[in-house]
């Protein structure tokens, strides 16, 4: 076993793990984070996509080692059940996915995308996500809520 | 069988890495961006016992350039090679290879020098780096030593790396202003392995005489390899006369030299097929870009 | 025509409602079977065979069983000499016998407090193997000196359908087409895994598993395991996307197996390779036939022959084809398809089944034929497709058509049996054809759209059908309890894969009730609660689901509106309405009751609030015999000629499911069956072992699917509605259409891109050769 201090969600957590522990698995088993999904299990699907410093990486294929000292985002640090987060918004009305494995690590993903850049086409949009799997084949309705997400979070940012 | 564990160690220096390999010797591995090992390990592929982690070695991720050549650390990630702007002209292939491997979130971890040290037969970043006549810096707790990547791959996931050696850097020399080049992927859907994947690089004088060819394909022989019969056809052609009759020839030339295999991807004879296409199309791109640059 | 075939103002069916677990499937906190625990759980894991084909003739479980941490090993010798067998014969057999049919078959199973432990003790195991023949090959299955797979014998009995003389029609045609069409064994590959979680109590089991199928869940444990429906309770937990996949499968009887051996719950958990390569897929397929047509186009004869096969455990002779109905104005047919045992994994039912690979093999035909009438693939369609009214051929020509009939009572509410009860197929051909230009397309048989360099692009259209439930199997049901403070129960056994059918049905209560979707909470997995189901296969949910839940809070509200008129609003039942949760005298609107007061008012008789609880009280005819659901979609493809390789530029899906329930839902659900229609057409297919019969793609890695970017963003939607008379409100089914129409429509597509006809998937390497080019 070995020592691990790990972030997540804004929160700080003293772990001891198994050095081959994978990511994935510690945020699931050890954290209870379900919203990090394993399909695949072998880096294809992208259902376990979670942010390590903003960016979008696949929690299945790497070491809870390597992500020390990383920011850990994961769908339960984005927007709660009661409060969700604009892009989560957009999916609910827009219907973007069937199944909803998929979900939390397209919507981690698009949250990158947002951020780099929010008036991407829908080629775009598609492109981004090309590391996703929708088994449902909701993409049509996916772009549709990842361009309803960028007018929603462009619409806050003029509030502010 | 499996080992259960392995011991995780984490140098932050190529040194202090290398001087672990050292100490642990074969039953130490050194893990980069870890996509590919992590799935050999637990695959039981890859057997070790000592993980040396390089995640935390600060000093291998860079792209610089200066006069006459960009290097790239060997830890750089996959996506910081996609969108750097370092790499432009006939560099760019490097880029357009680095945004066709995996999906953008193994790009985001996997690194160029663990595609390279990996040695698939198919692995992206190979063509474009064999064509650019790229040198590989290898270090170990002793000093340091420069490989030519066209001497780098030795056979199926072998490389000319020692035991205690370390691939730290990957110089590309920035070509002459009179070249071109084209990278080539097919795979069954957008995101793929390559069935085949391909590189070409071609200068010219200025008269428009070829001075320097380079054709690599990688999925069709055990490692990613140029194809010298092939270039050698175009040497010291003049662009302007290039044909359908001589592109034929290299592409067929190209179909003879290689050795792919038939696999859940793909039959040989695909594979074989489609080298010459993309042969051909890497030529008339090249050949197009160079021509227009005669005539301005 | 039936007295109901009219359009009534609705106020929420027909609305884009998000779906009700929206939430948590955005916040990821939905929990999945995988995600489930109990306490005191142990870990199962599954030993499987190595071999194709193999008699146990030795099985040692001593050394496992020694392992420290080990609860115990389940192998044949403890599973009952019973066979189980699944809905529309998709598994049948012992769960555990001295055989293995194929590689990665259940041999047996070990329960341990961690996976680790219950993985090491699967490989302490021994296992002696008398090695038996194996046999792949579906046309090779049917020899009659061919290994053995299954006690029944290979061959299922030829299941034909047929009406008039297809060799006189053929004799009589002006024209006469003739071809073949084969295809590999497209899989769900599942996004998602599954678990079964069991646990005994006593002589009761629970089962916890993400299924379609729950009802059926329980059929199966109580066959297999030889205990009363009464004691087996499953609990149907949401899935990842299913397709047909998780219906009741056989891990899930293992487990409860197991759970019952070790007296203590058990869960087993399948990795991905086990998800692609143990448990089903759809059959590989091989059709051949002719056509024959009249000079101005009208079909006269149409012949199919069609063999698919079952791999290990399927036992279907029928794969479904409702599309013999959709070209049954043919004067003569003949359909005859038959089921194969192989040594390969399991077949079975897959989205669409039969009619997405039958179904493409007819419409190929339909192309050939109209190739030598030189007629527009879209005019030849509209001239000869099933037509409101028009018989069903399928079953028509049946003895149960004869013996079928419409009770008396039932003359004024029932369409006619065996005949179509409603379409818009042809309102979909012609509009879509319009939105899609058509027309400026369209450029003759062969002739592509536009030639750059070695890149053709050319268009297709191609139609799809299927059924929209059927009584095979049970008849379904549901309960719609009201509570105390007006909110309502509904308990319908569909289970929850992803299609939205909670939301559906609720807006189907809400619509019925009077009351806001808002109020009504759904249970779609539990049988304690649920009464028996089909589950979400065969398009049962929106149609038959849809059926009982309106008729069962039809019940519900009649009633309401009789103990209120009998006590708090003057007037009869019928005077009586609910709207916005208020019961109201239609013609006294003054006159009114919020439904929650009413929920929680002592009644002046019983001296106790009402208790009101709908059941369906209206008979439902057999939907088989006169509901379909249709497809038309229109492609347009690149293909380049020199790599093979086929773009998708351009796509329109046009739909007639009836009335619209939910229009987003509904978008998904005919995108979902375009993108996978099309990933069969294109690229997916599994691929088996020469040798061994082993699935050599059981991964994301080589079994490919289509991604956002290989699907064109130009992709668009048009529904046509049509109003079925039996339907909830005029709806139909809508899953399995969109994946039929799509083969055909690509395929057409590249036919007149490069002037050949291919196997499904169409891969690259199938154009080049094709082409001639390898």
């Amino acid at each position: 076993m070995i020592k691990l201090k790990l972030k997540v969600n804004g929160n700080i957590h003293e772990l001891e793990i198994e050095p081959h522990a994978i990511l994935a698995d510690v945020l699931k088993k050890e954290l209870g984070l379900i919203g990090v999904r394993v399909s695949c299990g072998e880096g294809e699907c992208g259902a376990c996509t979670i942010l390590m410093d903003g960016k979008p990486v696949l929690a299945c294929m790497m070491l809870a080692m390597q992500a020390e000292g990383k920011e850990l985002l994961t769908i339960e640090g984005l927007g709660t059940y009661e409060n969700l987060h604009p892009i989560q918004e957009a999916f609910v009305e827009e219907h973007g996915f069937q199944c909803g494995f998929c979900t939390p690590g397209i919507i981690l993903s698009t949250k990158k995308l947002l951020e780099t850049k929010p008036d991407s086409t829908p080629s775009e949009i598609a492109m981004s996500l090309s590391g996703h799997i929708c088994r449902c084949g909701a993409y049509p309705k996916i772009i549709k809520s990842v361009q309803k997400a960028a007018k929603k979070l462009e619409d806050n940012h003029g509030k502010k | 069988m499996n080992n259960t564990t392995f011991k995780y160690l984490r140098p932050i220096s190529p040194v202090k890495a290398c001087e672990l390999k050292d100490k642990y010797g074969e039953s130490s591995r050194f893990w980069a961006g870890g996509t590919d090992l992590l799935l050999q390990w637990k695959e039981d592929v890859v057997c070790l016992d000592y993980c040396i982690d390089l995640s935390f070695i600060p000093d291998l991720d860079y792209i610089r350039k200066d006069s006459d050549a960009v290097s790239i650390g060997a830890l750089t990630r996959v996506a910081s090679i996609e969108t750097s702007s370092e790499l432009n002209h006939s560099l760019s292939i490097i880029r357009e290879a680095a945004g066709e491997l995996a999906t953008p979130q193994i790009r985001n971890t996997a690194t160029i020098g663990g595609n390279i040290c990996r040695a698939a037969p198919s692995a992206d970043m190979a063509p474009p780096l064999l064509v650019l006549d790229a040198e590989m810096k290898f270090v170990s707790a002793s000093g340091e030593r420069w490989v030519a990547m066209d001497a780098f791959f030795l056979d199926l996931n072998q490389t000319a790396l020692e035991e205690n050696e370390l691939l730290a850097e990957i110089k590309v020399p920035i070509p002459p202003v009179e070249t071109a080049s084209c990278f080539l992927k097919i795979g069954r859907t957008v995101i793929d392995i390559a069935i085949v994947n391909m590189a070409a690089r071609m200068t010219m004088d200025d008269r428009g005489i070829l001075t320097d060819v380079r054709i690599a394909f990688g999925a069709v022989a055990p490692t990613p390899l140029r194809i010298k019969a092939a270039e050698e056809i175009l040497l010291g052609t003049d662009v302007s006369t290039i044909d359908d009759t001589l592109v034929g020839k290299v592409s067929n030339k190209v179909g003879d030299e290689i050795k792919p295999i038939t696999d859940v991807r793909g039959t040989a004879e695909y594979r074989r097929e489609i080298s010459r296409v993309l042969t051909k199309r890497a030529i008339e791109n090249i050949i197009q870009t160079l021509q227009g640059r005669l005539n301005s | 025509m039936a007295k109901n075939n009219s359009k009534i103002p609705l106020s929420v069916v027909g609305k884009s409602l998000p779906i009700k677990d929206a939430r948590e499937k955005v916040t990821g906190s939905l929990k999945y079977a995988i995600d489930h625990k109990v306490p005191d759980m142990a870990y199962g894991k599954i030993l499987r065979s190595p071999h194709a084909h193999a008699r146990i003739k030795g099985i040692d479980c001593t050394r496992a069983e020694a392992l420290p941490g080990v609860f115990g090993v389940v192998t044949y010798k403890d599973a009952p000499d019973l066979i189980w067998e699944a809905h529309w014969h998709n598994y049948r057999g012992h769960i555990l016998d001295d055989r293995a049919r194929f590689v990665g078959d259940e041999v047996a199973a070990v329960a341990a407090v961690d996976e680790d432990i219950a993985k090491q003790a699967v490989k302490l195991i021994e296992v002696d193997y008398e090695i038996l023949p194996d046999v792949f090959d579906p046309e090779d299955a049917l020899k009659p000196d061919a290994p053995q797979v299954i006690a029944e014998g290979n061959a299922r009995e030829p299941f034909i359908v047929s009406w008039g003389d297809v060799d006189e029609g053929i004799k009589a045609s002006d024209i006469v087409a003739e071809g073949s069409m084969n295809f590999e064994s497209q899989h769900y590959a599942p996004i998602g895994r599954n678990a079964c979680i069991a646990e005994w109590s006593g002589d009761r089991v629970t089962m916890w598993s993400s299924s379609q199928t729950p009802s059926e869940c329980r059929d199966g444990i109580a066959m297999g395991l030889g205990v009363p429906l009464s004691k087996v309770r499953v609990i149907s937990m949401p899935s990842g996307c299913s397709q047909g996949m998780w219906w009741s499968n056989n891990f899930q009887l293992v487990t409860v197996l197991l759970a019952k051996k070790v007296r203590r719950p058990v869960k087993i958990e399948l990795d991905q390779r086990e998800c692609f390569a143990t448990v089903k897929r759809r059959h590989l397929e091989r059709s051949r036939g002719r056509i024959g047509c009249s000079k101005d186009g009208s079909l006269v004869s149409i012949e199919v022959d069609h063999i698919f096969d079952n791999g290990g455990y399927g036992f279907k002779d029928d794969p479904g084809y409702l599309c013999a109905d959709m070209w049954g104005k043919s004067l003569n047919g003949r359909f005859a398809v038959q089921g194969v045992s192989t040594n390969l994994v399991t077949a079975g039912c897959m989205r669409g089944v039969g009619d997405v690979t039958l179904g493409a093999f007819l419409e190929r035909l339909l192309d050939m034929a109209a190739i030598k009438l030189e007629m527009d693939p879209l005019e030849f369609r509209l001239k000869n497709h099933i037509r409101a009214g028009d018989p069903l051929q399928q079953l028509y020509n049946t003895e149960l058509a004869e013996d079928y009939q419409i009770p008396p009572e039932c003359k004024d509410k029932w369409p006619q049996l065996f005949h179509l009860s409603c379409e818009a197929l042809h309102e979909c051909l012609t509009k879509g054809a319009e939105l899609f230009g058509w027309k400026e397309k369209w450029k003759g048989w062969g002739k592509p759209l536009a030639v750059e360099g070695q890149k053709r692009r050319a268009v297709g259209v191609g139609t799809g059908t299927h059924c929209c439930g059927t009584e095979e199997d049970g008849g379904t049901s549901a309960i719609v309890r009201v509570h105390s403070d007006g909110s309502v129960s509904l308990s319908c056994s569909m289970g929850r894969h992803g299609q939205g059918s909670e939301t559906t049905q609720a807006q189907i209560v809400a619509e019925a009730l009077g009351i806001s979707p808002d109020q009504i909470d759904v249970e779609a997995g539990d049988t304690e609660v649920c009464p028996w189901s089909h589950g979400s296969v065969a398009s049962n949910t929106a149609y038959r689901a849809g059926f009982t839940t309106k008729s069962a809070s039809m019940d519900a509200r009649y009633q309401i509106l009789e103990i209120a008129a009998r006590h708090y609003i003057k007037g009869e039942p019928e005077q009586l309405d609910i709207k916005d949760g208020i019961i109201f005298h239609k013609e006294h609107p003054e006159q009114n009751m919020p439904l929650a007061e009413f929920m929680s008012t002592h009644q002046p008789d019983t001296l106790a609030p009402p208790v009101i609880i709908g059941r369906p009280t209206e008979r439902m005819p057999p939907t088989i015999t006169l509901a379909r659901q249709f497809a038309a979609h229109f492609a347009e493809v690149e293909v380049d000629t020199e790599t093979g390789q086929i773009k998708l530029l351009n796509y329109l899906a046009t739909q007639d499911s009836g009335t619209m329930l939910n229009p987003k839902v509904l978008e998904n659900q005919v995108s979902g069956g375009a993108i996978i229609g099309s990933g069969f057409a294109l690229v997916e297919g599994m691929v088996f072992d020469e040798k061994t019969g082993e699935v050599l793609n059981p991964n994301f890695l080589d079994y490919k699917v289509l991604r956002a970017p290989d699907f064109p963003t130009q992709f668009e939607t048009l529904f046509c509605e049509s109003y079925d008379p039996v339907g909830p409100y005029g709806a139909k089914g809508a899953g399995e259409s969109p994946i039929a129409a799509s083969i055909p429509a690509i395929a057409q597509a590249v036919y007149n891109a490069i002037g050949t006809w291919l196997d499904v998937p169409m891969t690259p390497e199938r154009v080049l050769r094709g082409l001639g080019k390898i």
